[in-house]
């Protein structure tokens, strides 16, 4: 009558009792898109003293009418993200309503405002998991991408705090031009203080459209070779890149094939639901309509049929690449149309890791296209250069994130 | 355990139904520290929302027998034995009446 699982069966009992329940079990919340930082690599923030940005957003009220409603619905895991989390002046009164509520809650925060008042009430009660994004590993380094004097310093004291009080911290941090030669230092830091890190450097423009955050994206050769400065993740890649993506099996393939709208969901600080962070063209906002009502219209967005063949459709190194409707929808204004920065970095990095790449239709980076050589002097740079060999030893490491960075299920 | 002792699920955690199972969530603790996490099946959803602290195992028994279409001598042997079981992991509690 009563079982006992540990935490890995347990959730991978949950995952595969949903998958073809279309079960909300997992959600993320973006409390806020305010924040007091200024970065220039991100795709959502708003000042702290935005005052319309404040007024449009949920209530109190109605946070908790949703916490009740998915709660009843099945969700488990839920995050929450911004902006800032901690921009809320009622973020405890809703991070406490959701763990009365049974929700295994996940903290995504850049730190900037933990004191020892939040540190000790956070200890209190703790999150699931609480994970700070750290930009830099010196002052100078995070401050030039945050933009804000002083941040680096909270930044770090937030780290102290919650590691004084053994709460569940893991470290992230993106790589950009601004901070690339710091990225293996933040690791270093990350190994000394006994946490996980985890890196992304996979940005992209605004959701406003904005492209600004494309000023600081590394390029495909600087992203590729930051995979191979580290062997674990080099060969994770390399793991990943022999499990061949398989063709698409319906006649008509469906435009997303992720988990977005099957069993997680993502919702904006003023009550869009949508299928991940960075999609917004389809949305349905549940001061409009129940939820419920909500989730069923996400889940005719999942269903949606591709309209036209691509590139993509047929690529076989499909988990080495970060393309997606999302990704496609905010670079090109169409989610089907491939993104070439990523497309650029799939092939780069297949190269680098000596995978082949079965032929998937006219692709200017395969054997035969217009910009083969370019990969094939880029990667023969990279492999030169680094302490690589193709004979890398392939281990189980977790995977990457779908790279919206706020994917709740990391654990 | 006698039958005039009654029960209360434990105040830090709560039930949660997901998909066909009920998971046993911990409210203060972190999840990470437990060694386990339990699950209940549909007999034991039942028996502890019947848990309330006032309610006898006579009583429970009762309703279980009458839900699940089973004799009462097997009623009353599950649910002593999920009672003890949960007891043992403090899930939930004993009231003194």
């Amino acid at each position: 009558m009563i079982q006992s699982l540990s935490y890995t069966e347990f959730s991978r009992r949950i995952a595969f009792g949903t998958r073809h329940r279309n079960v909300a079990v997992q959600g993320t919340i973006e409390l806020s898109h305010r924040c007091p930082l200024e970065c220039l690599h991100c795709y959502n923030n708003l000042p702290m003293n935005d005052a319309e940005a404040r007024r449009s957003e949920l209530t109190t009220h109605e946070y908790m009418r949703l916490l009740d409603e998915i709660a009843d619905l099945g969700c488990l895991w839920l995050c929450f993200t911004g902006g800032e989390i901690f921009a809320r002046r009622d973020f405890f009164e809703l991070y406490e309503y959701a763990k009365r509520k049974g929700f295994l809650v996940t903290l995504f925060t850049n730190g900037i405002l933990i004191d020892e008042r939040v540190a000790n009430r956070l200890a209190e009660n703790p999150p699931f998991s609480i994970e700070i994004t750290l930009y830099g590993r010196t002052a100078q380094t995070y401050e030039a991408l945050t933009r804000i004097p002083g941040s680096w310093e909270k930044c770090m004291r937030a780290i102290r705090l919650l590691l004084a009080r053994n709460l569940p911290l893991k470290l992230k941090t993106v790589a950009v031009s601004v901070n690339k030669h710091e990225v293996y230092d933040i690791k270093a830091f990350a190994d000394e203080i006994g946490v996980d890190l985890k890196f992304d450097a996979m940005m992209n423009p605004r959701i406003d459209c904005s492209s600004a955050p494309l000023s600081v994206r590394l390029s495909p050769t600087e992203l590729v070779e930051l995979d191979l400065h580290d062997q674990a993740r080099a060969a994770e890649f390399k793991r990943l890149g022999s499990i061949l993506s398989p063709p698409p099996q319906q006649e008509t393939p469906t435009m997303y094939d992720c988990g977005g709208g099957v069993h997680s969901w993502a919702m904006d600080p003023y009550g869009n639901l949508t299928i991940c962070v960075l999609s917004h063209k389809d949305n349905f906002n549940i001061r409009e309509q129940s939820f419920a009502e909500a989730w069923d219209g996400l889940m005719d967005v999942r269903r949606k049929p591709a309209t036209r063949p691509t590139k993509c459709t047929a690529c076989q190194i499909k988990t080495m690449c970060g393309m997606c409707p999302a990704n496609g929808e905010l670079e090109n204004g169409d989610p089907e149309a491939p993104v070439d920065f990523l497309c650029h970095v799939a092939h780069l990095r297949a190269a680098a890791l000596d995978i082949d790449i079965p032929a998937h239709g006219e692709c200017e980076y395969c054997a035969g296209g217009s910009a083969h050589h370019v990969i094939a002097e880029e990667a023969m740079q990279l492999t030169a250069a680094s302490a690589y060999t193709a004979n890398i030893e392939i281990t189980n490491i977790p995977a990457e994130s779908c790279g919206g960075g706020s994917c709740a299920c990391q654990k | 355990m006698v039958s005039e002792t009654v029960y209360r699920p434990a105040m830090d955690v709560v039930v949660r139904r997901v998909g066909e199972e009920s998971v046993v969530v911990p409210i203060r603790n972190r999840v990470g520290d437990l060694d386990s996490i339990f699950t209940l099946n549909e007999v034991a959803s039942r028996v502890w929302e019947l848990l309330d602290g006032k309610r006898p195992l006579d009583a429970i028994v009762d309703t279980i027998c009458d839900e699940f279409e089973v004799p009462d001598d097997v009623a009353r042997s599950d649910v002593r034995e999920l009672l003890d079981s949960l007891e043992q992991v403090h899930l939930v509690e004993a009231v003194s009446e």
